[in-house]
C-alpha cells in the first residue's frame, strides 16, 4: 500500500496527519490541494441546468401562445420555431463540457493519470464547428472551446505528464479566459433578453385577463393570481441562476489566472491551493447554489 | 486626366454590442405595446377587440424579432452600419418614448406596425429601405423628419 492513500471515515486529526505526512512525501497533488476534477464533475452537472433553458424558456413562451385563446390572438401569428435554440443550448452545453473536461485533465496531469481523451476531443471539435447562423458570442465560445480542446488533445498524443502542467496551463490561458466570457455574455445578455421575453409573454398570458375578470369570477381570479406568481417565482429563480453562472464564468477565469501565476512562479502545490482555495470554495457554493434553485 | 470612381461605401458586419442595443430596442417597445394593451383592457376594452388583437400579434412579433437579433443574426452586414444603426436608434426610441403612456390603440398599432416593417427593412440589408423605415417610425412616432 502506498503512503498516499486516504484513509476515509477517520477523525480530523489523524486525517490532518495524514494530509501533512502526504505533503512532506510530495504525494499531494494539485487535484488533491484544489480538487479541481470533483470541480469539473459539479460544473458538469450544474452548468448545463442554466445554458439548456435558452430552449427551455422558447418551449414556455410557446405552451403560453398557443395557450392564448385563437379569437384573442392574430390567426397569422404562429408559435417560435424553438429549433435554433435547442442547437445554441446545445453548442453551449459543449463549450461547457470542454471546459470540465479542461479542468479534469489538469487534474488528472496533476496527478500524473494519463488523458485518455482522443476519442471524445476528435469527436467534439467535429461538433462545435462554427455555425454562421449564431451569434457572435456563441461563435467566439465554440471557437475558444476548439482551441482548448486541441490543446488537450496535443497535451494526450504527447503523453503530457504532471511536469508539463504548467505548460499546458500556460498555452491555454488566452483561451480560457476567452471562452469564459464568451459563455457569460450568452448567458448573461443574450438568454437574459430571452428571459426579459419571457417575462412579458407572462405578464401578456396573465394580466389582460385577470383585468378583465368579472365579479363573479372572484375564486378562479384568486387561483389565476397564484398561477402567475407561481410563473413569475420560477422566473425570477432563472434570473438568479444567470448572476450566479456569470460568478462562476469569472471565478474559473481567475482561476485559472491564478494557476497560471502560480506555475510561472513555480510555486509548490500546498502554495498552490493556499492561492486557489477561496476561488475554489465560491465555485463549489456558486455551483450548489444553480443546483439546489432547479431542485 | 483620368477620373477615379465612387469609391461604393463599405459593408461592415454589425458588432456584438449594436446586435444587442438593436434586440434591446425591439424588445423595449414589444414591452411599451404591452403597457398600451393591458391599459386599453383595464380601462374596458375586451381582449377580443380587434385593436387589442392586434396589439397581442405585434408584442409576439416584435419579441421575435429581439430574440431572433440577440442569438441568430451575427452576420448582419450592412453597408454605412453605423449610419444606419444610427437611424434606427433614433427611430427606436422616438417609438419608445412615444409609447410612453399612450392611450390610443390606434396610434400605438401604426407605431407597432411601423417598427415591424424596420425590422424588416433591416433584414433586407438595404441602406435605402432601413433609412425609409426608420423615417416612418419616427413619423409614426410624432417625430418631426
Amino acid at each position: 500500500m502506498s503512503s498516499c492513500m486516504t484513509p476515509r471515515r477517520l477523525p480530523l486529526r489523524v486525517l490532518t496527519a495524514a494530509f501533512l505526512f502526504a505533503t512532506l512525501n510530495g504525494c499531494v497533488n494539485l487535484d488533491d490541494a484544489a480538487g479541481l476534477s470533483k470541480l469539473s464533475d459539479e460544473a458538469r452537472v450544474s452548468l448545463p441546468k442554466v445554458s439548456n433553458d435558452v430552449a427551455g424558456t422558447c418551449a414556455r413562451q410557446n405552451t403560453l401562445f398557443e395557450n392564448t385563446p385563437p379569437a384573442e390572438r392574430p390567426p397569422t401569428e404562429q408559435a417560435q420555431d424553438c429549433k435554433p435554440y435547442q442547437e445554441i443550448a446545445n453548442h453551449l452545453a459543449k463549450d461547457e463540457n470542454v471546459l470540465a473536461d479542461y479542468f479534469d485533465a489538469l487534474g488528472k496531469l496533476s496527478s500524473n493519470k494519463p488523458l485518455g481523451y482522443d476519442a471524445t476531443i476528435d469527436q467534439n471539435v467535429t461538433a462545435t464547428g462554427a455555425n454562421s447562423a449564431l451569434a457572435a458570442n456563441t461563435i467566439s465560445a465554440g471557437n475558444d472551446a476548439q482551441s482548448v480542446l486541441k490543446s488537450l488533445a496535443d497535451a494526450a498524443t504527447k503523453g503530457y505528464r504532471e511536469k508539463q502542467l504548467g505548460q499546458l496551463i500556460q498555452q491555454t490561458d488566452p483561451a480560457i479566459q476567452s471562452l469564459t466570457q464568451s459563455l457569460k455574455k450568452v448567458i448573461t445578455v443574450d438568454y437574459a433578453l430571452l428571459l426579459s421575453n419571457e417575462e412579458l409573454s407572462l405578464d401578456t398570458f396573465y394580466k389582460g385577463p385577470m383585468a378583465s375578470a368579472q365579479p363573479n369570477e372572484r375564486l378562479a381570479l384568486i387561483l389565476v393570481q397564484r398561477q402567475y406568481a407561481r410563473d413569475k417565482n420560477a422566473l425570477q429563480s432563472r434570473k438568479d441562476d444567470i448572476v450566479t453562472y456569470g460568478k462562476i464564468m469569472d471565478d474559473i477565469a481567475t482561476l485559472h489566472t491564478k494557476l497560471k501565476q502560480e506555475a510561472d512562479k513555480k510555486a509548490s502545490i500546498v502554495e498552490i491551493g493556499k492561492q486557489v482555495g477561496p476561488i475554489i470554495e465560491s465555485l463549489k457554493s456558486a455551483l450548489s447554489d444553480i443546483q439546489s434553485r432547479s431542485n | 486626366m483620368k477620373i477615379s470612381p465612387p469609391v461604393p461605401p463599405t459593408a461592415t458586419t454589425l458588432t456584438d454590442d449594436q446586435m444587442q442595443a438593436l434586440a434591446q430596442s425591439f424588445h423595449d417597445i414589444a414591452v411599451g405595446i404591452g403597457q398600451v394593451r393591458l391599459d386599453a383592457i383595464t380601462a374596458g376594452s375586451k381582449l377580443t377587440d380587434p385593436g387589442i388583437v392586434q396589439l397581442q400579434g405585434y408584442v409576439y412579433s416584435l419579441m421575435n424579432t429581439a430574440a431572433g437579433f440577440a442569438l441568430q443574426a451575427a452576420n448582419l452586414t450592412l453597408t454605412s452600419a453605423d449610419q444606419a444603426v444610427n437611424q434606427i436608434s433614433v427611430a427606436t426610441q422616438a417609438a419608445d418614448h412615444a409609447l410612453d403612456k399612450l392611450k390610443d390603440i390606434d396610434k400605438a398599432v401604426s407605431i407597432a406596425s411601423s417598427v415591424i416593417v424596420l425590422a424588416m427593412a433591416i433584414s433586407t440589408k438595404d441602406l435605402d429601405q432601413i433609412t425609409s423605415a426608420a423615417q416612418s417610425v419616427a413619423a409614426s412616432a410624432g417625430l418631426a423628419t
